[in-house]
């Protein structure tokens, strides 16, 4: 779901409106947008249009054919403003049809491996703003209303919104197959909220507030292919109530949220074969944080909370090929006293296969130093999180295209934490620079396990100076250095032929290690260089943008 | 305190279904045109002199973990087969091999194997810089460009085994006569164990 944060009403504003005109070399893209606007008294409204059109991308040394994008919105808002009250309406409408890079499509771990190897891609031709499949279009047509009435020492906001979202994923199929989507779904969802800020204490204030979500998806039918995605309706409601103290030098916020969702699907199994379910979640999370000013200049955060995330559709319902793996959901496996994985069953359900809610609890300490020329933050966290989801290789397999790995979704008890520290030191008036960097650390608690797509280790340096700037000018140079750290944790290489030899000749490589791996090992340490500059004035804008990658 | 909150989650919902109130639509079937789970050789000896031999590549289950079932194929000595391809759906019960012939400029079978034949001689035409080598093509598709749902073998004389790889290749907008087998999406990759006796 996209939130568009629509920008804000004025009133007592003279009709008044801009166009803009962009435009980028890589791609040769073009992008046109327009608002107008105007406020009464007591009534107000704007209405915006964007329009882009962007061809093939290009990579340092070759174009990158059907990486073009067409994409338009329009919005039409209106406020009206009473004494006690300020009601808000908004519509946009969003389209966007977006090319996916021909050669990045692979129908075997072979077709994968010529995919990896060959530069440049397969299916490149001559620049061109076309798009061919594969290709995705995405439609949303959002619908907002937002209320808010101001008592006398307290308020309160009511907001609807109703969002439609279509999507069409096109592939390169065989035949009149080629022009209808492979993917069509639906998605509808009706949102509702209300707040109550209730009236303030001397030294305390806070709010509590209901929210309501109803979602529906559908397949759209007519794809001749089955979509491992059941039509379902997704009902949310969640209560929720938040507080804070301020005391002489330190502050306390805390909050509880109670989090229902009531899930039914109806879908279709590989064999055409209907299967139902029901099942439901719920959850109580809550915060508590403490701020404290240790000096004039310098506090001390702290905060304890826990948060919960049900399992997605994917995670639930997978099943089959996705490009070069096969992928099962914890609903369509089951693994025998052996270890061996059977698929060839009815979908599972909640009671017969119980998945529980992901639970986190995050205790996060932060430490800021604001002096007058220099900056300093420093956070710690450690998340602990109950019943991970994760996918976990598990065989290989063979159909009549070639030999795939396997994976399937299972979920276990896993460890994160983290370090981030920032500084900013401003040396002269139009000269600052900046130094960050970041450590996460993620492990699974049982098994020892490392994951793939942690991020590495990062450390920067930025300069910024602002040679000369007016009321009608102004300019930034800056110059970044960005050092990215190999993964040392990163998980074992298994390589592409490795998993063929194993498919072909019959042993499981899975067998005797089913941990994480990865086709590629990770990469070296590199450094980036950029140069960065722009130069803007009221009816002018220029901007430049250099790239250094080095290893 | 478990039991208070689920009447709260249920008095909630129901306030939703009253907001909206619907169980999801029942999805309609799709013929399911994607997947190739069988696929049938016929060789058949030259001139009527002998029968149809016939080997199969199944797999029941289409998407599912369960591997895919091979014949051993077996040819006799010193025989020239035609050998014509069959691709089917049996999870819809459809044919697929004419929607490869009707695109033949989008598809090229290429073959693989060592020693089991006199004609074509060489390893097949798979892999890089493979093309030009023998296959004994029988149909073409409208650019004069090979498909391979018909290709001719001759048979050593003295008994031999090998592997036999088929390989489909989808090549839509690029398929000509300098595309190998490392061009395109697979659609079809099986290897056999062949032995001629």
């Amino acid at each position: 779901m996209i939130l568009i944060q629509p920008k804000p009403f004025e009133l007592h504003t003279p009709l008044q409106g801009s166009v803009g005109l962009e435009g980028r070399t890589n791609g040769r893209s073009g992008e046109i947008n327009a608002n107008l606007s105007q406020g009464y008294e007591r009534l107000s409204w704007k209405a915006d249009i964007a329009a882009t059109q962007q061809g093939d991308l290009h990579a340092p040394d070759y174009l990158l054919t059907n990486t073009g994008k067409k994409e338009w919105s329009t919005g039409v808002g209106l406020r009206y403003h009473l004494h006690s009250a300020d009601i808000e309406a908004y519509y946009s409408h969003f389209f966007q049809n977006l090319g996916i890079l021909k050669g990045s499509v692979n129908g075997s771990l072979e077709d994968l491996e010529h995919a990896i190897s060959e530069e440049p891609p397969l299916y490149t031709a001559p620049f061109s703003y076309e798009i061919g499949n594969p290709q995705q279009e995405v439609t949303h047509d959002l619908l907002k209303l937002k209320s808010t009435f101001f008592g006398k020492k307290h308020s309160f906001l009511f907001q609807y919104g109703f969002q439609n979202n279509l999507r069409k994923e096109f592939d390169v199929r065989r035949g009149t197959n080629n022009e209808i989507p492979a993917i069509d779904l639906e998605l509808k969802t009706h949102s509702m909220e209300g707040i109550w800020y209730h009236p303030e204490a001397d030294n305390h204030s806070g709010s509590v507030g209901v929210q309501f979500q109803f979602q529906e998806n559908k397949n759209i039918f007519g794809t001749n292919t089955i979509s491992f995605v059941p039509n379902y309706t997704q009902t949310r409601a969640g209560i929720f109530a938040i507080e804070s103290w301020v005391l002489s030098s330190s502050s306390i916020e805390a909050g509880v949220r109670y989090d229902y969702q009531y899930n039914s699907i109806i879908g279709l199994d590989a064999q055409n074969i209907q299967y139902v379910d029901q099942f439901d979640f719920n959850n109580l999370t809550a915060t508590l944080g403490w701020i404290k000013n240790l000096s004039q200049n310098s506090t001390f955060r702290t905060n304890i909370g826990t948060a919960w995330r049900a399992p997605n559709v994917a995670e639930l319902y997978a099943y089959g090929r996705h490009q070069s793996v096969f992928d099962y959901g914890f609903w369509r496996y089951e693994t025998d006293s052996n270890g061996n994985v059977d698929t060839d069953i009815p979908v599972l359900t909640q009671n017969e296969k119980p998945v529980h809610s992901e639970k986190g609890f995050k205790w996060l300490n932060t430490l800021n130093v604001n002096k007058e020329k220099t900056n300093f933050e420093l956070t710690g966290y450690v998340n602990f999180i109950q019943n991970y989801f994760y996918s976990q290789p598990a065989g290989i397999t063979s159909n009549v295209r070639g030999v795939f790995p396997f994976f399937i979704w299972k979920q276990d008890d896993a460890l994160f934490w983290g370090i981030d520290a920032s500084a900013t030191f401003q040396h002269r008036p139009r000269i600052q620079s900046e130094v960050k960097g970041s450590y996460v650390w993620a492990q699974q608690i049982d098994t020892k396990d490392v994951f793939v797509g942690i991020p590495p280790p990062v450390l920067s340096y930025q300069l910024t100076i602002h040679p000369f700037s007016s009321s009608k000018f102004t300019s930034q140079l800056q110059f970044v250095l960005d050092y990215t750290f190999k993964q040392n944790r990163a998980p074992r290489v298994i390589t592409i032929s490795e998993l063929i030899d194993s498919g072909e000749t019959g042993t499981d490589i899975f067998a005797s290690d089913s941990s994480n791996f990865d086709i590629l090992p990770a990469p070296e340490g590199y450094l980036l260089t950029i140069f960065f500059g722009i130069l803007n004035s009221e009816n002018f804008h220029f901007q430049f943008n250099l790239e250094i990658c080095s290893m | 305190m478990k039991t208070g909150l689920k009447w709260i989650g249920g008095l909630f919902v129901i306030m939703m279904f009253v907001f909206c109130g619907c169980d999801p639509e029942e999805p309609t079937p799709e013929n399911e045109e994607e997947i190739i789970n069988k696929v049938t050789l016929t060789f058949s000896p030259a001139g009527g002199s002998g029968p149809d031999l016939v080997y199969v590549a199944f797999d029941p289950d289409g998407d599912g973990s369960a591997p895919v079932e091979l014949d051993e194929i077996i040819l006799e000595l010193h025989k020239t087969y035609t050998l014509s391809l069959k691709l089917e759906n049996t999870l819809e019960g459809s044919d697929i091999t004419s929607e490869i012939e009707d695109e033949g400029d989008e598809h090229m079978f290429y073959f693989g194997w060592s020693d089991v034949f006199i004609n074509p001689v060489g390893p097949g035409n798979i892999g890089d810089g493979q093309r030009d080598n023998d296959v004994n093509y029988n149909d073409f598709d409208i650019n004069g460009l090979p498909i391979g749902l018909s290709t001719t073998w001759a048979t050593v004389s003295t008994p031999a085994q090998s592997n036999f790889r088929l390989l489909l290749k989808h090549q839509p907008g690029i398929k000509s006569f300098t595309t190998t087998s490392e061009d395109g999406e697979t659609d079809i990759d099986l290897t056999f164990i062949i032995k001629v006796q």
